[in-house]
């Protein structure tokens, strides 16, 4: 157990702090006995905010450190690298994205509390890491002490990662084991736990869990690290109001939620607990939907006896991986069940199906073998198999738009590149880059210092006054994308399905020491994109719906929980 | 399971084990006993037998929501000698008790740092609810033990059922019992053996008990049933104060502890006329603060008196008070605020009703058990005792029985020093053992079903011995009739019939019940005295005998299979009033 | 009649050797009945000391009181969390009380 944490917030260069009180914030964490220091800094994910927070950050061999920025991935990648260098071991740094889930798409009402909120709960776990000698260890650990051999784990997981030691005690075995904590969640007795994944950090995060301080109602989402975290990332960034009080912890699976933890939560009066995952995935870490369902089922029939309301438990399929994947139109299918000779996962099954009022063959996707490689979608003759996320026509552009040395932009396309206040161009040469995209045909190519600012959209809205229909971002982050860019849409008069976006920051990483190489990077990514512009609006189109089905169904939840008051355990 | 039944007493596996202690039970006093041995010498190996499972067994099982012994800040072990001394009516071994007393509140602590959850005041003090007894939230303090017992590196053997020990001339070397799931036969030498098992429950018909699904609806564990001492009694181990029962008053019914509300809400009991029967009756044994004895006797005079019902009366406890004892009782028997809602009772306006419960032998409570000395070694050398089984100390409660748990463990690597390895040939008592624990097995099945046999004794027990039916009185006549109808039935166990393993178990527990039941009835016999009304009341002889100032011990003549009573001297420590609490 | 085992829960803990109940049960009254569920070999003998309902990872065990002493149909439910349980009792008249017992020391929680 660490003897002291601390705290970091990362201002991102006035985007963050210019929504909440950042003075009121470090006030009402320093009120918190858990922690022993609060800093702040700017821009933490630049060189420059890396040297600052190695002299801010002087903590001992045991300390925890919580660090409130974005949940860009490669923040946390050069923070992982600092870590030794500040004498802090990697399970106790927490990085609290409190930029995307409180700050977008627009700042929401008491963000300060709802920050410091997030931050308090990343402290109780931190405070919970144990040196239980299993820091290192590559798989799922078994308490001896503590397990009673009912083998359930080995009875669940799903790849017979289990077998049984000498004394009878089941042991994972490393080399399988797949970290998907299914076996984590299927103790019980909650013996089991992964070296970033043990349940008395969890528990201790979900009971910090306060909520804002408002009366909307606090609901604690499980998202699973593959699909449901990343995608929900995406959803916000692409302009998704999530509840007010929704907290969101991400597991490897949904197989991995002990159903102790829910009931931590609930007797902690919390007023809901949502668990985002697949359905039927076609997930690595497979049946943890199913296991889920089945545990969340027996809970709900335990809190019916209970007379608790069951609406405050539930499991949310997201929408999108049901059809990840291969996916057959029937209506054009013709049943030669090509896709089945050419599947190299054996993961078409023939069905016998009515198809306008007739009843046909037609090849069925079995989701828990589909790997949407994509062949069948090459192969099918008739053009039925689609592989979802990745349209046949989106492919061919793609493809297109790397073996072409020339792309076409349409006129009035725009390429707005963003250097991060320099930083991006320490590495990426933009002038090349520039010069390289006017070769090609692109006669609006902006280079701006901080787009992330309100500022920088207002001067591009003066700059792109002649009303660009599209527009390349090209900038330093994924997650970034879209947010500001609802906010200040009007002012550019672009419209965001007619935007793609180009992550900068990610080939600067990929070749921090070959600007060069970066460089054609860069570049080759922004054409990519802009090809993938062109029949994009498809692909757009779905992604509305679906970003209006999933807000419209918290906000439905939502109003579901108000009618329904507060959780009762709140009371005792 | 079916498959793990025995078809011929040749058929039944034998599993031969060799330790260096080896602990029978593994309820508290077992674990802290096993954890000492450990902590002293890492090296040896220690060794539980456990009838059931060391996670959930003995009276632990369900939790405790208090630990009644505890030394606050301010007080010495000799104050609270004096107190249990005068609770006990004068009658303690005075040695054994300082030295638990001296020992009592470290093993407390310990159990905090493994993780049991003790109740604090805001200056992060410990909670006391009563004069030595401090608040806990104990509901898995059995799971927390076990768990520091199995990274102690002390090997457990679960759902094995002890049934005799084995022996080298005089001495105890080591144990014998059956597996009652794998049906195999156990032999485990050892150098030193502590007998660490429960006290007997369900020697006497509980009053909740009318031949249905009530049967173990009594306030002690009822799968302790005094095996331990059993085992003793059959060896010729010197046994002391049986006569001393532990009979309680505890909610009605449910036979539910009632400490909880009476010391930590400081609920008076009432009549049905509304008066405080202790302050108003009792007032020169103390009022509320009257012994254990008088306490538990009292409602039953009332009842008898015609003032019945009894009652502790919750009516001025503040709704706060109710959930916290509501809360208090979901740590120790839970299922008591569940007999609560099944009644729909409102305590804040109906008060608890409270009766007589059935009497036990447990030396936790009262000073029934294995006469030791200071290392906590019996009369038979080898064998140590501890916990309900260990006589002369009353009032040890599950913090004394975990000290005395570290203390016989201390006295059991004494006594090993000088032991190298058992050689003797132990052949011939163990294939007798074998005959006599499988003999059920093989029987003829139309004979006698252990329940059947336990029921009759349960009833003999009650009727003849003094039980919860008869107010608890005692007279020479009907104890000689308890006798003559214990003797019968101890006769009779060669009829016992098992159709499994876990009958098998059922029949030890009556066979084993017998025995003690017998010893118990010649120490009711002997006190012709009535020294502790309510747990000992000869109706024959109502008045103190100044020349039973003493303890009755007894003891069976391995010649004649008879059981000896005498006396021993009561050796006075601590100088004062032995009936005051305090100086 | 203690204790009551839901057969639709109920999964014998997957039939593996002894279903957990069955582990922990202090008086050896809980075995795998030849349906693959947990059955209670003699309700008469149960203590009513709930630890095969707290065990039980299905949530499929009721501890009833017998019918002799009380009435029916009141409940006590516990859920397990991570060192505490949650107990909801529903007496006879449908009256709802909800308590949360710490079982295991831990980090305080602190605001």
């Amino acid at each position: 157990m660490p003897s002291s944490v601390e705290v970091l917030i990362c201002r991102c260069q006035g985007s963050v702090s210019g929504e909440f009180e950042i003075e009121r914030l470090t006030k009402q964490l320093e009120k918190n006995k858990r922690i022993a220091k609060v800093h702040v800094l700017d821009h933490l994910c630049s060189q420059e905010g890396m040297k600052k927070l190695n002299q801010l950050v002087q903590v001992g061999e045991d300390s925890g450190l919580v660090v409130a920025a974005c949940a860009a991935e490669s923040l946390q990648n050069l923070l992982e690298s600092q870590l030794p260098a500040l004498n802090i071991k990697s399970q106790l740094c927490s990085i609290v994205p409190v930029r995307e889930w409180v700050f977008w798409p627009s700042p929401r009402p008491r963000a300060t509390e709802a920050a410091a909120d997030m931050i308090k709960m990343a402290v109780a776990r931190v405070r919970q890491v144990k040196d239980v000698g299993n820091w290192s260890a590559k798989g799922a650990v078994v308490n001896r002490l503590r397990c009673d051999k009912c083998k359930r784990c080995m009875e669940e997981c799903p790849v017979d990662a289990y077998s049984l030691d000498e004394e009878g005690y089941p042991c994972a075995n490393p080399e399988l084991c797949q970290r998907c904590g299914i076996c984590v969640g299927s103790c019980p007795l909650q013996v089991i736990s992964l070296p970033d994944l043990r349940i008395e950090e969890l528990s201790s995060e979900i009971r910090a869990l306060k909520g804002d301080g408002s009366e909307e109602p606090t609901v604690l989402a499980f998202c699973c690290e593959p699909l449901t975290y990343p995608a929900l990332q995406e959803k916000v960034a692409l302009g998704m109001q999530l509840p007010q009080n929704m907290r969101i912890i991400k597991v490897p699976c949904m197989g991995a939620v002990n159903t102790a933890l829910i009931s931590d939560a609930l007797s902690a009066g919390v007023d809901s607990v949502v668990l985002l995952g697949c359905e039927h995935g076609p997930c690595q870490q497979r049946r943890g939907d199913q296991l889920t369902k089945r545990r969340l089922e027996n809970l709900k029939e335990t809190l019916e006896r209970m007379m608790f309301e069951v609406e405050r438990v539930n499991y949310i399929g997201w929408p999108e991986a049901s059809s990840d994947g291969m996916d057959v139109d029937r209506n054009i299918c013709n049943g030669c069940l090509t896709c089945k000779e050419v599947c190299p996962y054996n993961a078409v099954i023939p069905e016998v199906k009515a198809v306008r009022g007739a009843k046909r063959i037609i090849a069925e996707r079995d989701p828990l073998a589909c790997r949407a490689c994509g062949i069948c979608t090459v192969a099918c003759p008739s053009g039925a198999c689609q592989t979802y996320a990745l349209t046949e026509a989106q492919l061919l552009d793609s493809l297109d738009a790397a073996c072409s040395d020339t792309v076409n932009p349409v006129p009035n396309e725009m390429v707005v590149l963003c250097n991060c206040q320099g930083k991006l161009s320490e590495v990426i040469n933009f002038q090349s880059m520039k010069d390289n995209l006017d070769k090609q045909g692109f006669r609006h190519v902006i280079e701006v210092s901080q787009l992330c600012t309100p500022d920088a959209w207002r001067n591009l809205a003066k700059q792109g006054s002649h009303a660009a229909l599209r527009a390349v971002v090209g900038a330093c982050g994924k997650s970034f994308f879209g947010s500001r860019f609802e906010a200040f849409q009007k002012e550019i008069g672009l419209d965001l399905s007619y935007c793609a976006f180009a992550d900068l920051l990610e080939k600067a990483i990929l070749w921090p020491e070959s600007p060069t190489l970066a460089t054609d990077a860069a570049t080759w990514e922004i054409l990519t994109q802009s090809a993938l512009l062109r029949e994009n609006k498809k692909v757009n189109g779905v992604r509305d719906l679906e970003l209006a089905g999933v807000e419209q169904y918290f906000s439905s939840y939502i109003t579901t929980l108000r009618d329904l008051g507060p959780n009762p355990f709140k009371e005792g | 399971m079916s498959n793990s039944i025995p078809q011929a007493l040749q058929s039944v596996q034998e599993v031969q084990l060799e330790t260096d202690i080896l602990v029978i039970g593994g309820g508290n006093a077992g674990c802290f006993a096993a954890i000492e041995a450990k902590k002293i010498n890492p090296d040896l190996k220690v060794t539980i037998m456990e009838k059931a499972n060391i996670d959930r067994s003995g009276c632990l099982a369900g939790g405790m929501d208090a630990i009644n012994t505890y030394i606050p800040e301010g007080k010495t072990p000799e104050d609270l000698v004096r107190w249990s001394r005068s609770q006990a009516g004068g009658i303690l071994r005075e040695d054994l008790a300082l030295e638990i007393s001296k020992n009592l509140n470290e093993p407390i602590e310990e159990w905090e740092r493994w993780g049991l959850p003790i109740k604090k005041n805001e200056d992060g003090s410990y909670k006391f609810r009563g004069q030595w007894d401090i608040a806990i939230q104990g509901s898995e303090m059995k799971p927390i033990l076990a768990e520091k017992t199995r990274e102690m590196g002390v090997e457990i053997i679960n759902r094995v059922v002890a049934t005799g020990y084995l022996y080298d001339g005089e001495k105890v070397v080591g144990a014998m019992g059956f597996g009652v799931r794998d049906g195999k036969f156990y032999v485990v030498k050892a150098k030193a053996t502590i007998m660490a098992a429960g006290g007997a429950g369900g020697i006497y018909k509980p009053y909740t008990n009318d031949g249905n699904d009530c049967h173990h609806q009594i306030w002690y564990c009822p799968f302790d049933v005094g095996s331990g001492y059993a085992l003793g009694i059959r060896k010729g181990a010197e046994m002391t104060t049986f006569e001393m029962r532990w009979s309680a008053v505890r909610t009605k019914d449910f036979n539910g502890p009632i400490d909880t509300i009476s010391v930590c809400y400081k609920t008076p009991m009432i009549n049905a006329k509304g008066e405080k029967i202790l302050a108003e009756r009792y007032k020169e044994f103390g009022g509320d603060k009257a012994p254990r004895y008088i306490r538990a006797s009292a409602p039953m005079e009332e009842i008898l008196a015609g003032r019945g019902p009894i009652y502790v009366d919750t009516r001025q406890m503040t709704p706060a008070q109710i959930k916290e004892l509501k809360t208090d009782y979901l740590n120790e028997r839970p299922s008591f605020v569940l007999f609560l809602a099944a009644n729909g009772q409102d305590i804040s306006k109906e008060p608890i009703e409270v009766y007589g419960s059935d009497p036990y032998i447990v030396g936790g409570h009262t000073a029934s058990g294995y006469w030791v000395d200071t290392d906590w070694q019996t009369t038979v050398p080898g064998l140590f005792a501890c916990g309900d089984v260990a006589g002369g100390v009353p009032n040890k409660f599950v913090g004394g029985c975990c000290a005395e748990g570290m203390l016989s463990a201390r006295g059991a690597i004494k006594y090993i020093a000088g032991i190298d390895s058992i050689d003797a040939d132990l052949s011939a008592q163990i294939e007798t053992e074998k005959a006599r624990v499988f003999a059920p097995l093989f029987s003829d099945s139309d004979g006698v079903l252990p329940h059947w046999m336990e029921e009759k004794m349960q009833r003999i027990m009650d009727e003849y011995a003094g039980g919860v039916h008869q107010f608890y009185r005692l007279n020479e006549e009907r104890l000689d009739n308890a006798l003559r109808h214990i003797r019968m039935m101890r006769e009779q166990v060669k009829y016992l019939y098992a159709k499994d393993l876990h009958e098998l178990m059922l029949a030890h527990e009556v066979i084993d019940r017998l025995d003690v039941a017998e010893v118990l009835i010649h120490h009711l016999k002997f006190r012709r005295e009535t020294r502790w009304p309510g747990w000992q009341t000869r109706m024959d002889y109502p008045e103190i005998d100044p020349t039973l100032d003493c303890f009755v011990n007894s003891r069976v003549n391995p010649e004649t299979g008879e059981v000896e009573v005498f006396t021993r001297p009561y050796e006075q420590i601590l100088p004062g009033d032995r009936m005051k609490p305090t100086l | 009649m203690p204790p009551k085992v839901l057969l639709n829960k109920c999964d014998g803990c997957k039939a593996e050797h002894e279903p957990l109940c069955e582990q922990v049960c202090p008086g050896n009254l809980m075995t795998l009945g030849s349906e693959g569920k947990a059955i209670c070999r003699d309700l008469r003998d149960c203590w009513d000391c709930m630890s095969c309902t707290k065990v039980c990872p299905q949530g499929a065990i009721e501890t009833r009181m017998p019918y002799q002493i009380g009435y029916h149909p009141a409940k006590l439910i516990p859920m397990m969390g991570t060192n505490r349980i949650t107990w909801t009792c529903v007496d006879i008249n449908g009256k709802v009380e909800r308590f949360i017992v710490k079982n295991r020391n831990e980090e305080e929680d602190e605001d």
